[in-house]
């Protein structure tokens, strides 16, 4: 075992150099961030590609920590704006974004504004693009794609005097910052203000293959062309009246490959039997819109509230799939004619997954989609190829000893398996979605929070207790678990790729200055491991 | 020619021409399940049942007119929503929705002939106001004029000059007997000088007609004939004409028939052994005598020929007017052997009469040339018993609606037919899985769309009839059917359908493509920059 080397000499190193230029100087003061206060407030860890990112905003920083392949950390400070509002990452964690609202207010012209920093999340992290923005707002989404991030204002965005909350700023992440990119949009509003963002695959709509952002509102829908983001979006008003519809969720399809008038963006809303699917047709032939294509919506009724939808192939082709919990079935709505199936799964499923890519489609071409239900003990795999107009008969049931709360996907080679977190998060189902089996995990007294590694091999869990002083690891390939003790407690633990290509397991000491503690991610053991205390003392430029 | 109302929710009952269909089954909008003699699919053993000494049978059912559809003009399809107090319509060729306001409460409408434009009224049943809707290219007009009579029906000239607001009592559920519903409204549409004008007919009016000339309007009601002078400076009613010496007759228990000139009603009473022909000039009337009680009566299309069914003896006849004024006793009289026929179905461009009975158990089909010096009766064996027959406009083709269920024995609860009328082929018959809501046939008889329903199972189907090759393609619908129709201009079909936001489905006659439409107001509400 190794204790904390590499961060005090750092820090000594800091210190000597500090000393000396402040005597050099004669009067200059020492930097603001040896006077800056201790606040690990929203300043998780995150488990990216190479790194560890923890944010230690009162220093306007990140401390970027990757691993070398003897375990020793190499802590790299990456400076972020002033006043920090929030991050994201990349799905493939190769990219850590950090939003800053800037100086607020901001009086002076040296007051910082604010700021989008896209940050190398590898194992030789650095600041990459940063994006000068025009508000300073606190939400942020990432494109799944990694193509664009959308900057939003949040409910606590309620400093500023005048604010537009539907003002939102759509960033090119594939583009460098220039004067016409980050873009600003103004969103028409009809009261409503953004709560939430789909970024669509690319759909073949009338005009050609486009990306579309789809803002949801409290009360409506707003389409933004990200092809074209200077148009004035498409706004669909659900909202007429008394009637108060707010949309939760959506779901979108392209449809046939080769054909532009199929695709389509269901959306489904809150305390509402009704999901509404938007077929995005060419647009009138005599209509002034700048947009090629408009969406025709249609309200169907699915007979109960759906908790949760997506589209989904049958041997009668495509369908909304939706859950609808409260008929204990599974509806399935043909979108070009309204009409709906109903397929029983005898529980109430709230919660849906299409899993074809990993199972393999039915004999009929139909989907596999695995439900799962937050109020009921089972999961069901249903097979979509033979529902149509038929009773229905492939309806596998799961019964397990707890509804699930939520599920981790795991990513290949293990992608046939899921991680089903129970909500006592004192039992976990690892579920082969192949052999559909569902092998129970249990995580002790106290619980555990529950990782996967990025390279699918391995899924850590971290005690939920505070200063419990271990971590579990579970080989997903053989479901052996391995219990690793450590000398301090852990509050989170991230498997990440070292520099010499290895993995390693950093483990995060979240008391007082925050400490790690690195290991073999593949054979970790304590005697192998490197301990780092002190860590948000590091690292001063 | 038949005139439809479109309507959300209510089904209307429609007026053939200037024909007025008021036999007691009309606003049922269902069919009852006749029983059906035996196995033996002919049912020729039970033909005869009524007229030979059997059990009386009950009234025939002139069940066509229940099938009406919501108002389609040329291009659009025009739908109103009380609730909302808006009118959607929607371009059958592109499928766009527009939702336009009206008054408080529109609920029920009316296409408006007009060579240049679709125009379409729509009665606000609580602004006691109608407003009329012109759409032509990207315009888009609304108008309103006043309606103090209110009403729940309309009756539309010809020439979209004129359009009356009237109250139909068989809409009504319990309707006081004091309530008469005399007062209606006569609307001038001529184009820049819109005016209405409040006038008082007889008792519980059934029906109002114009005559060909636009000139006159009739209201038939149980007073008589009302008849409605439109070439002075206002509407007014003129005189009355008693169609009875019985006036506390039963309204509904007849079918009068107004020649398209406006001279002549045709009276046709259930029970009674004559026709009455009364001049709407003078009063003056003429009885037509049969040896039993006519059950059925449908003036040709042209209004030169009263088809008068005369089931009890299976005899047909053919009263030429006006010659049957002058000469009462010289007529046609066809007689028809070998099926029952109590009821006709004229083609609206054919002088062929469709003859049937949905009296009893009967499965044959007759033909009847009404335009032959001596007709001679061609007879249609079926598989089920008919019970409604929709010729296409020429006649070459019928759809007939079937019992299939009670004694039949199917396990259909209805069935159809697609019949080749002018080519001797075989008829191509399909049992349907919910019983028929509403039927419409293409003008140029190339389609007809058969609208099932039955909300208690639920099953919902549109059945798309083609001609000649008599394929029938079978397509689920969403919910509960109201009704069908036919959007010539664009090539389509449609049948709208139950749902509280509005729902629409259309076919394209072309590719056999269907589309939804479901909530015609969310539809409008699309905003895309092109209006900022």
């Amino acid at each position: 075992m190794k204790t904390s080397r590499s961060i005090f000499q750092g820090l000594t190193l800091v210190v000597l150099a500090g000393s000396t230029a402040f005597a050099a100087a004669g009067c200059d003061p020492r930097s603001p961030e040896w006077s800056a206060y201790l606040d690990k407030t929203g300043a998780l860890p995150v488990g990216l590609q190479g790194s560890v990112a923890i944010v230690d905003h009162p220093t306007n920083r990140v401390l970027m920590l990757p691993v070398e392949g003897d375990l020793t950390l190499v802590p790299t400070a990456i400076p972020i704006g002033h006043g920090f509002a929030n991050t994201r990452t990349t799905t493939d964690g190769k990219r850590f974004f950090v939003l800053t609202r800037g100086d607020v207010p901001r009086k002076k012209s040296t007051d910082q504004g604010p700021s989008l920093q896209v940050i190398d999340g590898g194992s030789s992290p650095k600041a990459l693009d940063k994006y000068e923005l025009t508000d300073p707002l606190s939400g942020l989404e990432i494109d799944p794609q990694a193509e664009f991030a959308v900057v939003y204002p949040s409910a606590s965005d309620t400093e500023t005097f005048v604010q537009n909350p539907n003002e939102l700023i759509l960033v090119k992440l594939q583009e460098a910052p220039s004067a016409s990119n980050p873009v600003p949009i103004s969103l028409r509003s009809f009261g409503g203000r953004p709560q939430a963002f789909t970024f669509t695959p690319e759909l073949e709509v009338p005009g050609g293959k486009r990306r579309l952002l789809v803002t949801s509102t409290d009360r409506d829908i707003a389409l933004v062309d990200l092809s074209a983001p200077d148009k004035p979006e498409i706004t669909v008003k659900l909202t007429g009246g008394a009637d108060v519809l707010r949309p939760v969720g959506t779901a979108v399809t392209d449809g046939e490959a080769g054909v532009d008038t199929d695709a389509r963006i269901a959306v489904r809303m809150a305390n509402d039997n009704n999901v509404i699917v938007m077929d995005l047709l060419p647009k009138p032939a005599n209509s002034d819109s700048p947009h090629s294509f408009l969406p025709v919506p249609n309200i169907n009724d699915v007979g109960g509230v759906p908790t949760d939808m997506a589209f989904v192939n049958t041997d009668g082709g495509l369908r909304l799939a939706a859950l609808v919990p409260s008929k204990k079935s599974l509806t399935l709505l043909e979108p070009v004619t309204g009409t709906t199936t109903d397929v029983d799964l005898g529980a109430p499923f709230d919660r849906m997954t299409v899993v074809t890519d990993i199972v393999g489609e039915t004999t009929n071409g139909g989907d596999i989609a695995l439900v799962w239900s937050t109020s009921s003990a089972n999961v069901a795999f249903v097979a979509l190829g033979v529902t149509i107009g038929k009773p229905y008969k492939s309806v596998e049931r799961v019964e397990l000893t707890e509804p699930v709360s939520s599920v981790l996907d795991v990513p290949a080679p293990n992608a046939h398996l899921k991680i089903l977190v129970l909500p006592s998060r004192k039992n976990f189902i690892v579920l082969d979605l192949l052999t559909r089996t569902a092998s129970p995990i249990l995580a002790g007294s106290g619980g555990a929070n529950a990782n996967v590694s990025r390279n699918g091999e391995r899924a850590w869990l971290v005690p939920q207790a505070q200063f419990a002083n271990s971590v579990g690891q579970l080989n997903l390939a053989t479901l052996h678990p391995k219990n690793v003790y450590l000398n301090y407690g852990v509050t989170n633990a991230f498997e990440i790729e070292r520099r010499d290509g290895g993995r390693a397991l950093v483990a995060i000491h979240g008391a007082g200055t925050m400490g790690a503690t690195v290991f073999d991610a593949q054979n970790p053991a304590l005697d192998r491991s490197t301990e780092y205390l002190g860590l948000l003392l590091g690292e001063f430029q | 020619m038949k005139h439809t109302y479109a309507l959300l929710s209510v089904l209307a009952l429609a007026s053939i021409g200037s024909h007025f269909a008021c036999s007691a089954g009309d606003a049922s909008g269902e069919f009852s399940n006749d029983g059906f003699g035996g196995n033996d699919p002919g049912g020729l053993a039970s033909s005869g049942e009524g007229g030979q000494g059997g059990a009386p049978l009950p009234p025939e059912e002139e069940l066509e007119s229940n099938y009406s559809a919501p108002v389609a003009t040329g291009n659009y399809v025009w739908i109103a929503n009380p609730a909302s107090g808006r009118v959607a319509y929607i371009d059958a060729v592109t499928l766009e929705v527009n939702v336009v306001e009206a008054g408080n409460a529109p609920t029920y409408v009316a296409a408006i002939p007009d060579p240049d434009a679709d125009v379409a009224i729509v009665l606000n049943v609580l602004s006691y106001d109608a407003t009329i809707l012109r759409a032509k290219g990207t315009e888009f007009t609304a108008e309103s004029l006043p309606v103090p009579s209110s009403g729940n029906s309309w009756s539309v000239a010809k020439d979209g000059r004129w359009a009356i607001a009237w109250t139909d009592s068989r809409r009504i559920e319990k309707a006081d007997p004091i309530d008469g519903f005399q007062d209606i409204t006569v609307l001038d549409l001529k184009t820049g000088a819109m005016k209405s004008t409040p006038i008082t007919v007889g008792y519980r009016p059934v029906a109002v007609a114009f005559d060909s000339a636009q000139t006159r309007a009739f209201a038939i009601t149980q007073d008589g004939i009302s008849v409605v002078a439109l070439d002075g400076a206002a509407p007014t009613v003129i005189k009355n004409i008693k169609l009875s010496d019985q006036p506390t007759g039963d309204a509904n228990a007849r079918d009068v028939a107004i020649t398209p000139d406006g001279s002549y009603a045709l009276v046709r009473r259930d029970g009674y052994e004559t026709i009455n022909i009364v001049s709407l000039l003078d009063g003056t009337k003429t009885n037509v005598t049969f040896l039993a009680s006519p059950t059925d009566m449908d003036l040709s299309p042209d209004g030169k020929t009263a088809v008068v069914v005369v089931r009890d003896t299976s005899e047909v006849g053919l009263l030429p007017v006006p010659g049957i004024v002058s000469d009462p006793l010289n007529f046609p009289l066809v007689s028809i052997s070998g099926a029952l026929v109590g009821s006709a179905s004229l083609a609206p461009k054919s002088p062929l009469a469709l003859l049937y009975t949905n009296a009893t158990a009967n499965p044959i089909v007759t033909v009847l040339d009404t335009s032959a010096p001596q007709p001679s009766p061609k007879q249609i064996q079926l598989w089920a018993p008919v019970k409604a027959v929709f010729p296409t406009e020429d006649a070459a083709y019928a759809i007939v609606l079937h019992d299939a269920g009670g004694n039949v024995g199917s396990e259909y609860p209805a069935a159809m037919s697609v019949v080749p009328i002018a080519n001797d082929l075989p008829a191509k018959l399909m049992g349907l899985d919910s019983p028929v809501v509403s039927v419409a046939v293409a003008p140029n008889g190339s389609q007809a769309l058969v609208a099932t329903g039955d909300e208690t199972k639920p099953i919902y189907r549109l059945y798309v009839a083609s001609m000649p090759s008599l394929e029938v393609k079978k397509y689920n619908l969403a919910s509960q059917p109201i009704a069908a129709g036919i959007v010539a201009g664009a090539d389509r079909g449609y049948v709208a359908q139950k749902h509280p936001d509005g729902r629409i489905t259309f076919i394209d006659f072309k590719t056999g493509a269907l589309r939804t439409l479901t909530g015609f107001e969310l539809a409008s509400q699309v905003i895309d920059g092109s209006n900022p």
